[in-house]
């Protein structure tokens, strides 16, 4: 038991620093724990879930603070900046930390009823799906004040999106075209226009319950869907919840965004046992621990509540130091740093053409953002690649 | 009603007081069984259990101690990446007791140990 604990606080120091620093993805390190431990002792089995999970809560960091997303949480940079320039970066650290924690509560608890759902519905899903994502997009055009723009970026975002995805010699286009929508040309934007942040407020201050369990309650339902149906992602899952449920207030959905990619990683254990399904890296990495193993459920239970509670604890202190250390930093340098910082990343772990991808698609978010259209506009170059696949076109 | 801070914390602790409790509830249900190698089965796949025998053969294949134990039954085991006191353990002749997990390996039932101990 005390060997149990201390694998999970080794995760989740781990997981801190994953979390914190862009390029660092956990599901490396799960599959490089996999290969040396191939019997999957509990202790390790402890300190990958552990590691996940407070990765999940930290990776909002950079999003939020510099401006660099991974490819689970791109949406959130979108609020998560608005938080920043406002001076509010640490309310929205703590508003994806509460989405987080309040997220796990809220499936631990459902996770029967969803479990139960999920195998009378998968068989229906599928079918569905598509057609939601279509009406969706046509909302998101019809709903827009700039229609022409808007369905031009869709279009030019799904052509590009199409013409990454059928490029077989690009290793890493996705996330380039993630980088390039999502953070680039946010930080080439707030370079020319010389945006800096106002003083950094280190306190939560007040937040509406309402809106975390809100958030919370729609996370676990986005995760329930991501968990089940190939091709969609935490982003997917929140920019349909966010059209079909119309108007989220920006904390519910910064709660929501939180609280998604906590829940699908503890959901796609669940499902991994129940339906022998794998979702996520993690969960790849888990496989023969929990074909060897039984009441996994309680395990993973407890090693999420402890790591998510952990999480939440000491973001409330790690937020703060950070924070504070950006204050004494020229912003507009830091964000010079970040995009040629980016720009070497694609270079190095892509190529020349994923350069020039994450360049197109800077440019677009640029247009977009100019334009007054929606910068989840941009979401089209994976939506309907999304479609096509579900219709079998 | 407002969330704040100091209660986000408490609601964190207790979220990890709950959690603890059902790591040691785990721990509890997950304790090895001690056991018989007659009364391993086919339904005893996935079982955590506790057995003291005598090691009738031992060899090391790769990064596998594969060996034999014998308390009037035999039972085939399997040691993932042991080190050199567990080698040392688990020699032909001695008596120890193996905790591990019943699997099944090519149509045959076997433990695959997780903790040997020297008793003899």
């Amino acid at each position: 038991m005390i060997e149990l604990l201390f694998w999970i606080l080794a995760g989740c120091c781990c997981g801190i620093i994953t979390g914190t620093l862009p390029g660092l993805h956990v599901n490396t390190l799960a599959f490089l724990l996999m290969l040396v431990f191939a019997d999957m002792p509990i202790g390790i089995a402890a300190f990958i879930i552990a590691m996940a999970v407070t990765h999940s809560f930290y990776d909002f960091i950079p999003s939020i603070v510099l401006g660099v997303p991974d490819e689970d949480n791109y949406l959130a940079i979108l609020p998560g900046h608005r938080y920043f320039i406002k001076g509010l970066a640490y309310k929205a650290i703590m508003l994806t930390a509460l989405g987080g924690l309040f997220g796990t509560i809220i499936l631990l608890i459902f996770m029967p009823l969803f479990v139960g759902f999920l195998l009378y519905a998968k068989e229906y899903l599928p079918f569905l799906i598509p057609w939601i994502l279509i009406f969706v997009l046509i909302l998101v055009v019809l709903a827009s004040k700039q229609r022409a723009k808007t369905a031009f970026v869709m279009g030019m975002s799904a052509l590009l999106g199409i013409a990454v995805l059928t490029n077989m010699s690009m290793k890493n286009g996705v996330m380039a075209i993630v980088l390039g929508f999502f953070s680039m040309s946010i930080l080439l934007l707030s370079i020319l226009n010389r945006v800096d942040f106002k003083k950094q407020k280190l306190r939560m201050g007040k937040v509406v319950t309402k809106n975390v369990l809100k958030g919370s309650l729609l996370a676990v339902l986005g995760s329930a869907i991501v968990s089940v149906l190939p091709s969609m992602g935490p982003n997917h899952a929140a920019f349909i919840l966010r059209k079909i449920f119309g108007k989220i207030k920006t904390e519910a959905y910064m709660v929501m965004i939180g609280g998604i990619n906590t829940c699908n990683l503890l959901f796609s254990l669940f499902v991994l046992q129940m339906l022998g399904k794998t979702r996520t890296g993690v969960a790849i990495a888990l496989r023969s621990f929990v074909e060897n193993n039984q009441n996994t459920f309680i395990l993973f239970a407890g090693i999420g509540l402890v790591s998510a509670s952990f999480s939440v604890i000491s973001i409330i202190f790690f937020a703060k130091v950070i924070i504070n250390n950006l204050i004494n930093v020229s912003y507009r340098r830091l964000n010079a740093v970040t995009f040629i910082g980016i720009c070497s990343f694609i270079l190095l772990f892509g190529g020349f053409l994923e350069l020039i991808v994450s360049l197109v698609a800077c440019a677009l978010g640029i247009y977009a953002s100019t334009s007054k259209v929606a910068r989840s506009s941009c979401m089209a170059f994976l939506i309907i690649p999304t479609i096509m696949i579900y219709l079998g076109l | 009603m407002l969330l704040r801070e100091c209660l986000l914390r408490r609601i964190a602790l207790l979220c990890a007081a709950v959690g603890i409790i059902l790591l040691f509830v785990y721990s509890s249900i997950d304790s090895p069984k001690r056991t018989k190698i007659s009364e391993v089965k086919i339904s005893s796949i996935g079982d955590k259990v506790e057995i003291d025998a005598i090691v009738s053969s031992s060899k090391v294949s790769g990064n596998v101690l594969i060996f034999e134990l014998d308390d009037g039954d035999k039972i085939t085991s399997v040691f993932f990446n042991p080190r050199i006191e567990q080698k040392i353990i688990l020699r032909k002749g001695n008596f120890v007791r193996v905790s591990g997990r019943i699997a099944e390996y090519r149509g045959n039932l076997e433990i695959v140990a997780e903790k040997v101990l020297l008793i003899d």
